[in-house]
């Protein structure tokens, strides 16, 4: 998706609810092995529970297609929301688009 | 391959019958209709011919007769010029007039013609040429020849007369025959309508009553789902909460005001022994009777487990295994110990938010939370925690609706708080509602919000108070469900 880099980039923005369901599904789709993927939450500012299911199923296809995912979250309260669901610990989250574009070169240049 | 069914088989039969029969009739009958038309312009066109023949031959024997006439009476042969010219074409008339009335097929016309051209004959031979030769004058001419041209004429009249009946009959032969044909053609139309109709009346049929059907079923079962729901979730939710030594509980369930988005929020109790209580609140992702099912086995789950007496992570960790055993939808859930012995709160969360604690003379605060969601990532494990409180200290937990109704859950957090600060210091027996109607007196909850509180007593109770907090959980609870 990117051109100049190794990654590929899901971008996302506003509110994510249960009426944009569809979109997110079709938006966190893997489908095939390749590189990381940063998943680009930076504009999202609330997540309910739909989206978290959601974001638990992509972080399954990430792990069985052995792809590495850094997720940016800016808002706090998205960063809060993630914290209940669990995401903090299994998703490498960052705040800073830098710090996970680092990270996923770091990666790459691992595999 | 498609397979023709046995309803399919009689209108199929139909549309064959309708090719086999129905469409040639209809051809031959256009056929028969266009012959028809053209056969009754062609007999009226004869039957013109033959009278304008007709009046032909009656003016040549006029002609005849007004030129005998003026030579008998004058001798002068300026007279004799239209007898010629009738002489010279009344012969051809004749013949002609034969020939016309051939396809006319006029029954007794003949011996009629056969009549008036031999007393025509008989009128130049008898009468015509001996005047001629000067054997005969004007008298002879007027009494011989006249009962001669009578005859002639009422031969010729009569010819005149079986014509035009001959016109009429044929004219009447046509108009029949068009009706009939007309008649054959709208059976034949309306035969084509019928077998259409028919053809597609079942199908028609059919396609009507399962549209009915189908949206009568998808109402009852939205119904039939609703009812069910709600049911279930009065069930679980509603009855009141058992008294326990040393530890008051309290707890409400407020269903979403869309009621389209009522869904699998919940809590439990559950004495394991003396002073040592099991709480839980959680809540199904999703609405509807999958989401109360899903909710009913996440607490049989953890009830079932609970009573081996395990650490709660361990606790979560085998419902997560549960339910993604059975392909549940997923589930968040805060639960754990309180245990009155020693004021300890032990406690686990998969994906909820983290319990808050409220200790006398202190500020609500958050516990820490986190833990995946249950039922969605196999093998996730779940964290105990153990908190060391004192007499009097409450723990309260809640599902996500009620810090998430502005969408910012900082903000909803911070109200939250706040609820509890007011519940505590207002020193309600039932603070979960407290804290219910603090945070939704002037709120809408969009989502099911469910909250419990388990606070440790002060001091030991008394027995007959204890009595008076049930009923009074009783009676609200009562309350609420109608």
């Amino acid at each position: 998706m990117n051109a100049n880099s190794t990654f590929d980039t899901i971008a996302l923005a506003g509110e994510l609810d249960i009426a944009r369901r569809d979109e997110v599904r079709q938006a966190l789709r893997i489908d095939g092995p390749g590189s990381g993927i940063l998943v680009d939450f930076s504009e999202v500012v609330y997540a309910d529970s739909t989206v978290i299911a959601q974001l638990l199923r992509f972080y399954n296809d990430a792990g069985e297609l052995k792809r590495r995912v850094a997720v940016l979250i800016v808002a706090p309260q998205l960063i809060r929301l993630l914290q209940y669901a669990g995401l903090s610990e299994i998703f490498p989250l960052f705040t800073e688009r830098s710090a996970a574009l680092n990270y996923l070169s770091e990666v790459g240049d691992k595999s | 391959m498609k397979i023709i069914t046995r309803e399919e088989v009689r209108p199929l039969a139909m549309t064959v019958l309708m090719l086999i029969f129905v469409i040639p009739v209809l051809i031959i009958g256009l056929f028969a209709m266009r012959d028809q038309v053209t056969r009754t312009f062609r007999n009226t066109e004869n039957v013109d011919v033959a009278q304008h023949r007709v009046f032909l031959i009656r003016t040549d024997q006029l002609n005849e007769e007004t030129g005998m006439r003026g030579f008998a009476a004058t001798h002068r042969t300026i007279f004799l010029e239209p007898y010629h010219v009738a002489l010279s074409v009344i012969g051809r008339d004749f013949d002609q007039f034969e020939t016309e009335l051939l396809p006319l097929n006029v029954s007794g016309v003949s011996n009629a013609l056969t009549d008036a051209r031999t007393t025509n004959a008989v009128w130049l031979h008898t009468v015509a040429e001996p005047i001629l030769a000067g054997s005969l004058n004007s008298t002879d001419l007027q009494l011989r020849g006249k009962e001669l041209v009578d005859r002639f004429r009422r031969d010729m009249q009569r010819i005149d007369v079986l014509i035009q009946e001959r016109g009429a009959v044929l004219d009447n032969e046509a108009e029949l025959s068009i009706d009939h044909i007309g008649f054959l053609l709208l059976v034949s139309v309306i035969a084509l309508v019928v077998f259409g109709f028919a053809s597609f009346r079942d199908r028609l049929l059919r396609l009507l009553a399962g549209e009915k059907r189908s949206s009568a079923n998808l109402r009852v079962l939205f119904e039939t789902e609703k009812r069910i729901s709600n049911m279930l979730q009065e069930a679980f939710l509603q009855k009141p909460l058992p008294t326990f030594s040393a530890m008051s509980l309290s707890a409400t369930y407020v269903a979403a005001s869309d009621t389209a988005k009522i869904g699998g929020d919940w809590y439990e109790s559950l004495e394991l022994s003396e002073g040592r209580v099991l709480f839980a609140v959680g809540d199904v992702v999703g609405h509807g009777l999958d989401a109360a099912v899903s909710m009913n086995r996440a607490r049989q789950a953890l009830i079932s487990s609970a009573v081996v007496d395990i650490d709660p992570g361990s606790l979560l960790a085998r419902v997560n295994a549960d339910l993604l055993h059975q392909h549940e939808a997923m589930v968040t859930a805060v639960c754990g110990y309180a245990d009155s012995r020693n004021y300890r709160f032990t406690y686990a969360t998969a994906g909820h938010p983290p319990p808050v604690l409220l200790e006398p003379g202190q500020s609500p605060r958050f516990l820490q939370g986190g833990g995946l969601p249950m039922a969605s990532i196999k093998g996730a494990e779940y964290r105990s925690r153990t908190v060391q409180t004192v007499p009097g200290a409450m723990l309260v937990l809640y599902t996500d609706g009620a810090v998430e109704y502005s969408r910012d859950v900082l903000v909803g957090e911070k109200l939250l708080l706040d609820a509890i600060t007011g519940a505590a210091g207002d020193g309600s027996l039932e603070p979960a509602i407290a804290i219910r109607d603090a945070l939704f007196r002037e709120r809408n909850n969009s989502d099911d919000v469910a909250i419990m509180t388990i606070a440790f007593e002060r001091s030991p109770r008394l027995i007959d108070r204890a009595e008076n907090i049930y009923d009074d959980a009783y009676d609200n609870a009562r309350s609420y469900s109608s």
